[in-house]
């Protein structure tokens, strides 16, 4: 028998065993890895990370995509997505490694009027600014269980497109001229009346003394037309898609002809968070993101502050529009805790209007007409729902590219909307998650040669954003809410790690060191169990990360660990060992050679292999 | 309360017509100065103790308006005539013992 039949022979029966298995393991990994803040990686260029992280496996990755800032796609050969998402996520450098699956192809809303609505479908080179929120639906169609508060000027209730996704609200106005709905003080009636200031008005010097100056001007919906871009209801056959899908809008009336005063919108704040609010009754349906697509000039308050604490203590993000400005970040969106959204084009550079400054957190489309000519139509509004009535309401429709629905107003929803996709995504996430993640997966400001860079502007306010003048960058919902699924939290996966041979009658070490937790997580308690064998071994201590063990005899023993983390969460693994024979004693002589092992004999075999391929003619 | 902010001020009409923070409209009605108070316990707003302490703080007139939390209250407050700013009456408001601090209440708009 020459080398190459012994050879063979071998392998025939090594085909059988998993030794060699992963040799014929055709799996192609492909994988979402994103890197922690800290990682020293974020030093080298984008495939290179990946290059490195793959190695340190042993495996050749390859970088398929970068999905997102710090985030990669990466794709192995030789084990399934899971496996190396597992790996992956024990690396010190990686935040997060999720398998990248594949989905089916997902209808369109049939919404009429989804054409329209270009900024919650993909961006393209025309359209740089749009959030894909439509990929984002494949991940979570939303959940009616997350609330988002609309503290605005009330909603039109019974509009169709929104009547279905509405709780139970409020109306937070104090002073019955301002309300302007025949009720005395604050009510339960969140319905929007209209804010219309008539020539009456004008000269009604009990309004004047409260208001100030006033100008005539129609109802204006606001409340309306933000709960629409936030939540309308989506296939529905009817009007538009909202941000949030299933998402139900809690309606919280306190703008009213001349706009509302803080102590009102604090109130109505404080309510939309669960906290109370004397004499008024408790929210039964607490909100987890409260939309302020209101602002005016000035620091932020003492009063905001203490709020706004209070408010993020109970859970609840607060998201507020930074102002249309062109200038300082307006209260309350400057006030530490708020994320505040400021406006971009649709190619992504900041839209003229929009207030700009170190406190913006994120950047969203906020409308832009491009078209400034009379009777030409806006090109690029955000579509929504309103009332036609121009004082009082009348029937319901909804905006279109004659109107100019532009605004951080309009761009604050598109957040909110966001922030409630990513809570039905994964619920256990706290609110500053959802801020954090909503920044992290957001996507580059693109740069026109042709603009100053913020916060130089041109003569029309436009220019290039910044991460110091715009925020993180341009809202990316699909990615947000990927990061916020990513994170959800997991049970913690037990791992036990053993020396390669084991004898019987000598303590070998047991090791956990590649259990895995949720970030965030550390690992309290550790349970070591024997759950069979040839005899009973012994543990150094059964209720410790790497004890030793003895096995008194040789065989197959099993044993269990169940690890638990800090926040009681379990992960049990089990784990067989081959326990050796102890050697026999010799005088010397060199012994009588002894059974080979299967691990020994099949390294040897493979080296054999690659001695006779090299030596093959031909190669 | 009407009778009793007409007394107060009706004396002083030339110079508070010059001031923005209380200045009376054409019908009388003084709107007076609006601020949010916080106390650093719960405090009721509109408790005659409670409106008495922010008239030792300088206001010539405090009415409560409305409530945001158990520990802070809306009022609308005469300002002295001798601080016609109110800034004196705020910094003593902010000074006073289990005031946590008096914000301007402004007004908010859509955008």
């Amino acid at each position: 028998m020459n080398a190459l039949t012994r050879i063979g022979l071998a392998l025939s029966a090594l085909a059988a065993t998993s030794l060699c298995a992963h040799a014929a393991d055709t799996s192609e990994a492909r994988v979402i890895v994103k890197l922690k803040a800290s990682s020293t990686l974020k030093q080298i260029q984008a495939a290179g990370r990946v290059e490195t992280l793959g190695s340190r496996l042993g495996l050749t990755a390859h970088m398929v995509s970068q999905p997102g800032r710090d985030l990669h796609v990466m794709r192995a050969s030789g084990l399934t997505s899971e496996a190396l998402a597992a790996r992956l996520a024990r690396d010190a450098d990686v935040e997060y490694a999720v398998p990248d699956r594949i989905k089916k192809i997902s209808a369109l809303p049939n919404d009429p009027l989804y054409g329209f609505q270009w900024y919650l479908q993909a961006p393209d080179t025309t359209r740089l600014a749009a959030t894909n929120a439509q990929a984002a639906w494949d991940v979570t169609s939303g959940s009616s269980a997350v609330i988002v508060a609309v503290v605005d000027s009330g909603v039109r209730l019974d509009h169709e497109d929104l009547a279905p996704r509405l709780v139970e609200g409020y109306d937070f106005i104090t002073d019955n001229l301002n309300a302007n709905d025949n009720q005395n003080g604050r009510d339960a009636d969140p319905s929007d009346p209209g804010d219309y200031v008539s020539l009456a008005d004008r000269n009604n010097p009990a309004l004047v003394a409260l208001c100030g100056t006033l100008s005539t001007q129609g109802s204006s919906w606001h409340g309306t037309q933000v709960a629409g871009i936030l939540a309308a209801e989506t296939n529905n056959s009817r009007g538009i898609a909202g941000m949030g899908g299933a998402t139900r809008i809690q309606p919280i009336r306190v703008l009213g002809k001349c706009g509302g005063f803080d102590s009102d919108i604090i109130a109505g704040m404080r309510w939309a968070a669960g906290l109370a609010v004397p004499g008024v009754p408790s929210n039964p349906t607490p909100a987890r993101v409260i939309n302020l697509s209101l602002a005016g000039a000035g620091s932020c308050s003492a009063a905001y502050r203490s709020a706004i604490a209070e408010i993020r203590a109970a859970g609840t993000l607060i998201v507020a529009a930074a102002g249309n400005e062109s200038g300082a970040v307006d209260e309350p969106a400057n006030c530490p805790g708020v994320l505040a959204v400021a406006g971009i084009r649709h190619v992504g550079t900041k839209v003229g209007y929009s207030s700009h400054g170190v406190e913006v957190g994120i950047s969203a489309p906020a409308g832009n007409c491009v078209n400034i000519q009379l009777g030409q139509p806006c090109l690029f509004p955000l579509v929504t729902l309103t009332n036609q009535g121009s004082t009082s309401p009348t029937s319901n429709t909804y905006t279109g590219t004659g109107d100019s629905t532009v605004g951080t107003s309009f761009a604050t929803p598109l957040v909110a909307g966001t922030a409630a996709l990513m809570l039905a995504a994964n619920p256990g996430l706290a609110e500053a998650d959802v801020a954090r993640f909503i920044k992290s997966s957001a996507s580059p400001f693109p740069l026109d040669s042709a603009l100053p860079t913020c916060p130089i502007t041109s003569a029309d306010g436009q220019c290039n954003c910044t991460t110091t003048t715009c925020g993180a960058g341009m809202l990316n919902t699909a990615g947000a809410v990927s990061a916020a699924a990513a994170a959800a939290v997991t049970d913690p996966v037990a791992s036990i790690s053993v020396p390669a041979s084991p004898v019987a009658g000598t303590a070998f070490t047991l090791g956990s060191a590649g259990s895995t937790v949720p970030s965030g997580a550390t690992l309290v308690s550790w349970k070591w169990i024997q759950l069979s064998g040839p005899g009973t071994g012994s543990f150094s201590a059964d209720n410790i990360a790497s004890p030793s063990f003895t096995a008194p005899v040789a065989g197959t023993y099993v044993l269990s660990l169940t690890v638990t983390d800090d926040a009681g969460r379990q992960g049990t693994s089990q784990t067989t060992i081959e326990v050796q024979p102890a050697a026999a004693k010799s005088s010397g002589g060199g012994g009588g050679g002894g059974a080979i092992d299967i691990g020994s004999l099949s390294a040897l075999l493979c080296l054999a292999i690659l001695a006779a391929r090299r030596r093959l003619p031909g190669r | 309360m009407q009778i009793k902010h007409l007394l107060g001020c009706a004396p002083l009409l030339p110079m508070l017509l010059a001031t923005s923070a209380c200045a009376l409209d054409p019908a009388g009605s003084s709107p007076g100065l609006a601020v949010i108070v916080g106390f650093s316990t719960p405090t009721p707003g509109s408790a005659p103790e409670t409106l008495d302490r922010l008239t030792k703080a300088g206001a010539s007139d405090a009415r409560f308006v409305s409530s945001l939390s158990p520990r802070s209250h809306s009022y609308r407050l005469q300002c002295p005539t001798t601080d016609p700013g109110c800034n004196r009456m705020l910094d003593a408001l902010r000074r006073q013992p289990g005031v946590d601090y008096a914000s301007i209440d402004k007004p908010k708009d859509t955008r």
